[in-house]
């Protein structure tokens, strides 16, 4: 068992000429909640696209676990027990929440052809299983009501919501999660702060948010990492992070750039 | 309905439409039944036709399992003619019999399908319809050009029927019997594997390839997987063709071969299993009505694809599914 359970070593993408990422160096233990910050354009989504395996690394590597999983397929990334949800409503959009969450499980179930053909060797469900475990996933992001409902005509909040409940059925050792409150109402972005907190409390959930919510990152995550143009600027709790110069420059903008 | 209401637990509402979609399913089965028997008792003209209609199914079935998997063949006539060429050279090259041959062609149309997949399931959308497109022009032109094998352009003629065991399908009742069991076998396999976790995935990864990948299954593993599934199928029509018509020539698998089995897919209906099979049993004998228009057929062709297009985005199968569930709703 490594030291951390996410360790990002000098990470860098770089698009032609133009580095979006550049040596992003940082660590997240298990069960804790990590924010990644940083204005628009700051590379936070390039970030977390190299991360969990859509783009392939320019330079530097991502551990899980201590093992490297720089540049694998996304696929195997989960796997391995790195999940993500999407920015957008990312579901099934014509099948039932219950049919979303079994189609996330399919990779798990013990001896079938998907599992072979994905080596997939952690969080296996036996096949009489899945209905349960349908159940379990929905009871935790507390979607029991919507199950035979159809994911898109789900509200815009719901479905996010089963974005994470997709997410979850991967049984992921932590999970990625790109904006989760982008989009969502006071009440709402209320019920994810407490989502989150019961996934990592009761579940044992490591958590990395890529988010613009400042409310919701201070809120909830114990350490923050401020991206501006592609570089790690700070890293440190809420408290240090809202008095570092540099971040409030960086979010305000230096007074020659407001009068240009 | 108020006095099935009243009635004793046997006879609720929901007893009674399920005793009666269960005489609804026997009536169809029976009906399916004679229709797949009447050939045989119908003259040459139609077993012909059923024949082909048979063949198609299989064909149509491997193009839908591809598309199923979210990628759409426009090259489809291509393991088509490799499964029709590779029974006839191999069991002319090996001397083996016709069944071997019709193995030993399978099993090459696979591993073509394996490798062109590993490499071709990368592109999305068009790029992959263009190049489906492109490979089987190129197949066809390999068939033309290297002569002193293929016979070029005059194709190879003269085809032996296929025998097992010494039984030879020599005739066109006997043909129909195993065409009509492959075809049915078809239709069994994709209900059997979209019933099946594999091919549950390769559902979700056609619905949304993006979430499918984040939720661990491996969109290019499983894509190869249905390119190779279907292209055998298609190879198993190539072998039945070759078979059965005698004759094969690079023109028989050309482009429009390829558009009219997925004009026949999207006719009958991409999102039903039953699709393929629709399409083919209407398309397949469309042609012998327009027979004294043989000039003007493409353009009836091409205004039943675009008006089914716009109107019944679900084929056939899409029309008899609004009925179905119009009458539950009843």
């Amino acid at each position: 068992m490594s030291a951390f359970l996410l360790e990002v070593d000098g990470l860098s993408k770089h698009f032609g000429g133009l580095a979006a990422v550049k040596d992003l160096s940082f660590q997240v233990s298990r069960g804790e909640i990590v924010g990644l910050i940083g204005p628009n354009g700051a590379g936070k989504t390039t970030a977390f696209n190299t991360i969990s395996g859509v783009l392939p690394p320019t330079q530097g590597r991502v551990l899980l676990d201590g093992r490297d999983i720089t540049g694998r397929r996304p696929s195997s990334i989960v796997s391995a027990g790195l999940a993500r949800t999407f920015q957008s409503t990312t579901t099934f959009a014509e099948e039932t929440v219950a049919t979303n969450i079994e189609h996330a499980l399919l990779s798990r179930i013990k001896g079938s052809a998907p599992q072979r053909l994905m080596r997939r060797t952690h969080g296996l469900l036996v096949p009489s299983d899945v209905a349960s475990e349908v159940d379990r996933i929905l009871e935790i992001v507390n979607m029991q009501a919507w199950r035979d409902v159809p994911a898109g005509t789900l509200a815009y909040g719901l479905q996010k919501k089963l974005g994470i409940a997709i997410g979850l059925a991967t049984k992921p050792a932590m999970l990625l999660m790109d904006e989760p409150a982008a989009g969502l109402n006071h009440e709402e972005c209320n019920e994810l702060t407490r989502l989150l907190r019961k996934l990592q409390k009761e579940y044992g959930l490591t958590l990395l948010l890529v988010e613009h919510h400042m409310a919701i990152v201070m809120e909830i995550c114990e350490r923050i990492v401020v991206l501006v143009h592609g570089e790690k600027i700070a890293e440190g709790s809420p408290a240090q992070i809202r008095a570092n110069p540099a971040v409030v420059q960086a979010y305000l903008g230096a007074p020659d750039y407001a009068h240009a | 309905m108020t006095t099935q209401l009243t009635a004793g637990a046997p006879s609720t509402p929901g007893a009674w439409r399920t005793s009666r979609s269960r005489g609804l399913a026997v009536a169809c089965a029976v009906a399916a039944a004679l229709a797949a028997a009447w050939p045989w008792a119908a003259g040459q003209f139609v077993l012909h036709l059923a024949i082909l209609a048979c063949i198609n199914i299989v064909i149509v079935n491997g193009l839908s399992l591809i598309d199923r998997c979210g990628q759409l063949s426009f090259g489809h006539s291509a393991p088509v003619a490799l499964g029709a060429y590779g029974s006839v050279l191999f069991s002319s090259a090996l001397g083996v019999g016709t069944v071997t041959a019709a193995a030993l062609s399978l099993v090459a149309g696979a591993l073509v399908a394996g490798v062109l997949g590993w490499v071709i399931l990368r592109l999305r959308g068009v790029y992959f319809v263009l190049v489906t497109f492109a490979f089987a022009e190129l197949v066809r032109l390999v068939l033309l050009d290297a002569g002193s094998i293929t016979g070029g352009a005059n194709g190879i003629a003269g085809i032996p029927p296929l025998s097992i065991g010494g039984f030879a399908f020599d005739t066109r009742e006997r043909f129909y019997a195993l065409a009509l069991a492959l075809a049915i076998a078809s239709v069994g396999f994709m209900v059997w594997l979209f019933s099946r976790p594999l091919g549950r995935a390769m559902t979700a990864v056609a619905a949304n390839p993006a979430l499918a990948e984040s939720t661990g299954l491996s969109v290019l593993r499983l894509q190869i997987v249905a390119y190779i599934a279907g292209s055998v199928l298609a190879s198993v029509g190539g072998v039945l063709t070759a078979r059965y018509i005698g004759f094969i020539s690079p023109e028989s698998f050309a482009t429009g071969a390829s558009v009219a089995f997925i004009t026949m897919l999207v006719i009958g209906g991409r999102k039903s299993l039953y699709g393929p099979m629709l399409g083919a049993l209407v398309l397949t004998p469309l042609p012998e009505f327009f027979r004294g228009a043989v000039q003007t057929q493409h353009i009836f062709y091409g205004a039943a694809l675009i008006l089914i297009l716009r109107f019944l985005p679900g084929g056939i199968a899409g029309v008899l599914n609004i009925k179905a569930a119009w009458r539950s709703a009843k």
